[in-house]
């Protein structure tokens, strides 16, 4: 309970940057940036969950997008009215295009199911470790975009599915990342967090020290996999139309470099560096199509906005391994400016009593 | 290390002390390919006890460490920790049977605060180890162990000598009935490990358990031990009180080289 109340504390500071956010686009977006606004709260609720998996363990996912559709398509396919399922997915197996759910059940059930299938692939993910695992991720990325695009008759393969009630606004978004950012922040600092973290420390070492790593990676995997599918259930629920391309490798792409810019060890890391890649890709987006700046005239850059990110990637692995915040949390960094600060103060009031 | 003031041992200690587990190694062997690390060793060690290990370089000690912990299995022979095989067990389970060790080459959690490396091992103990043994809290340990103020501190960020205590603090939290020591001295000067001989003494009556410590610093073992093991090219060559030891033949011979070296 403590720590619930610790938590709760240490997440005030992310949680005001973000309202702050919310309420400045709200109130002076004009409706493209209020879109841009939402998609930075589903970004952000996806590193976030993202981080809780690679944060702890120190294991590269890039599966992760998978989860995201897993739940996208769970809502969509649970939520859509009847009649457009019928034009949509006539044949559904287990009568599901005879089905429908009202917002919440839907969500719920879409939460849940990815926390099954995340589970069982967790299974085997948890027993590998190092670059053994992290292709094992990938290819659940690749299985799981193959099944979309395959199982016509559930998800209509690689078309768009269309038509899913759209309820979700700019709060859900806001309210779901500051939830994210709780639930890693919990995690982090509980005792599974610490093993966790000391397993990737130093694997022999937390192994003698009783850490059950092969656990504790599989329960932090799931958490991970249903935080990030909560950032689906956003998708799905603000634009109203999914398909699979929305849960591959761009998607995985944006969210890994999201998450090593702003440092994957701490949560604020992955809240730092949500924010620098959305505001960078808004202005790689502008110049790519040649717009009239201060009076140069750019020419039209297209992909920009990826070779953005790829440089990103390179670029934080060859200089700054760690991250923007190196693995810190903004409070860790406030503690230790005010520390360091009081230690320089120490001995000029020595100095000053003599 | 800081000495620590000896005391009586707990009391709520010495109540389990009244059957004491020991840890007994019987006919162990471990080749890889067609060389013996380790041949045929057996040894014993007691909660209470402080036992050493000592062989040149190469000997098998920390093969031997490596069995006892679990982070090896045997090809032949029986590790037991009172009563209870632990053929085949993971390092994980020897910590939570009981053995709790230190490595080598040091490998604190790096990225974690000292109370965090302390906190990994102490979680283990509540979830398993309990019931079984009563332990000091974390702070306490902290106090004990030379560390007290650095709780919140990067481990990796600590002189080596510090890194070394957290080790060791963090393999006390485990509250083990055995703790292993691999080369606690190395890279101590000769007042160092002097104090470490204090330590090491106080932390056998402080905690109550046992400890084998391994080191290839003769004075140290000699001076640190009740009952010493000499190990040369896997195999156990003598055994028994520092006084015996020093004047065995074949201790003398393979590993002494002169008398004088003893003293």
């Amino acid at each position: 309970m403590d720590l619930v109340r610790q938590t709760l504390l240490r997440t005030l500071i992310p949680a005001a940057i973000l309202v702050a956010i919310a309420i400045l686009v709200m109130r002076y977006g004009q409706p493209y940036q209020i879109r841009v606004g939402y998609v930075f709260f589903i970004n952000l609720t996806m590193v976030v969950g993202l981080q809780i998996f690679m944060g702890n363990s120190g294991t590269a996912s890039f599966g992760h997008a998978a989860f995201s559709g897993i739940a996208a398509y769970t809502v969509a396919i649970l939520m859509t009215p009847l009649m457009l399922k019928r034009t949509l997915i006539p044949d559904a197996p287990f009568n599901l295009d005879q089905v429908v759910l009202g917002p919440i059940p839907s969500i719920i059930l879409a939460l849940l199911v990815t926390g099954v299938v995340a589970y069982v692939v967790g299974l085997a993910i948890s027993r590998l470790k190092g670059v053994g695992a992290e292709i094992g991720t990938l290819a659940f990325l690749v299985i799981v975009h193959v099944v979309f695009t395959n199982w016509i008759e559930l998800f209509r393969g690689p078309r768009a599915f269309y038509g899913i009630p759209i309820i979700s606004n700019l709060w859900w978004g806001l309210g779901a990342s500051i939830i994210a950012v709780f639930v890693a922040k919990l995690f982090r600092d509980s005792k599974y967090g610490v093993q966790l973290r000391a397993s990737s420390d130093n694997m022999l070492a937390a192994k003698a020290m009783g850490v059950p790593v092969d656990r504790l990676r599989l329960i932090a995997w799931t958490l991970s996999g249903i935080v990030v599918g909560a950032g689906g259930v956003l998708l799905a629920t603000n634009l109203g139309t999914i398909a699979p391309t929305s849960f591959y490798f761009n998607q995985t792409f944006l969210m890994m470099a999201m998450l090593l810019l702003g440092g994957m060890r701490s949560v604020s890391g992955a809240v730092c560096g949500t924010i620098v890649i959305a505001l960078g890709s808004e202005i790689t987006r502008t110049l790519e199509s040649g717009p009239v700046l201060l009076g140069i005239d750019f020419p039209e850059m297209f992909g920009l906005t990826g070779f953005f990110l790829g440089a990103v990637i390179v670029l934080v692995m060859a200089f700054r391994r760690e991250g923007i915040l190196a693995g810190e949390e903004f409070e860790d960094i406030w503690d230790d400016m005010t520390r360091r600060l009081r230690r320089d103060k120490a001995p000029a009031a020595a100095l000053d009593e003599r | 290390m800081a000495a620590i003031p000896h005391t009586t041992p707990d009391p709520a200690r010495a109540g389990v002390a009244a059957l004491p587990a020991t840890l007994a190694i019987e006919g162990v062997s471990k080749h890889f390919g067609g060389v013996y690390a380790v041949r045929d060793v057996s040894l014993t060690c007691s909660e209470g006890e402080i036992v050493g290990l000592i062989g040149p370089n190469g000997a098998g000690k920390t093969t031997l460490m490596n069995l006892i912990s679990g982070t090896l299995t045997p090809d032949q022979g029986d590790i037991s920790l009172g009563g209870v095989s632990l053929n085949g067990a993971s390092p994980a389970d020897c910590a939570i049977a009981g053995i709790a060790r230190t490595f080598q080459n040091i490998r604190v959690f790096h990225r974690l605060t000292v109370r965090q490396n302390i906190e990994v091992a102490y979680t283990t103990y509540l979830r398993h180890r309990a019931h079984k043994r009563a332990s000091r809290s974390i702070e306490e340990i902290m106090e004990l162990i030379g560390l007290a103020g650095d709780g919140d501190l990067k481990a990796g960020t600590l002189p080596y000598g510090k890194q070394r205590r957290v080790e060791i603090a963090r393999a006390l939290a485990l509250a083990p009935d055995i703790l292993l020591l691999d080369e606690p001295a190395a890279g101590m000067n000769e007042a160092e490990s002097v104090g470490l001989i204090d330590s090491v003494r106080a932390i056998r009556d402080q905690f109550g358990c046992g400890v084998v410590v391994i080191d290839h610093d003769l004075k140290f073992i000699m001076r640190v031990s009740e009952r010493i093991n000499v190990m040369h090219m896997g195999e156990l060559i003598a055994s028994g009180t520092p006084d015996e030891v020093r004047v065995n033949k074949e201790v003398i011979e393979v590993y002494l080289g002169t008398k004088s070296a003893v003293s």
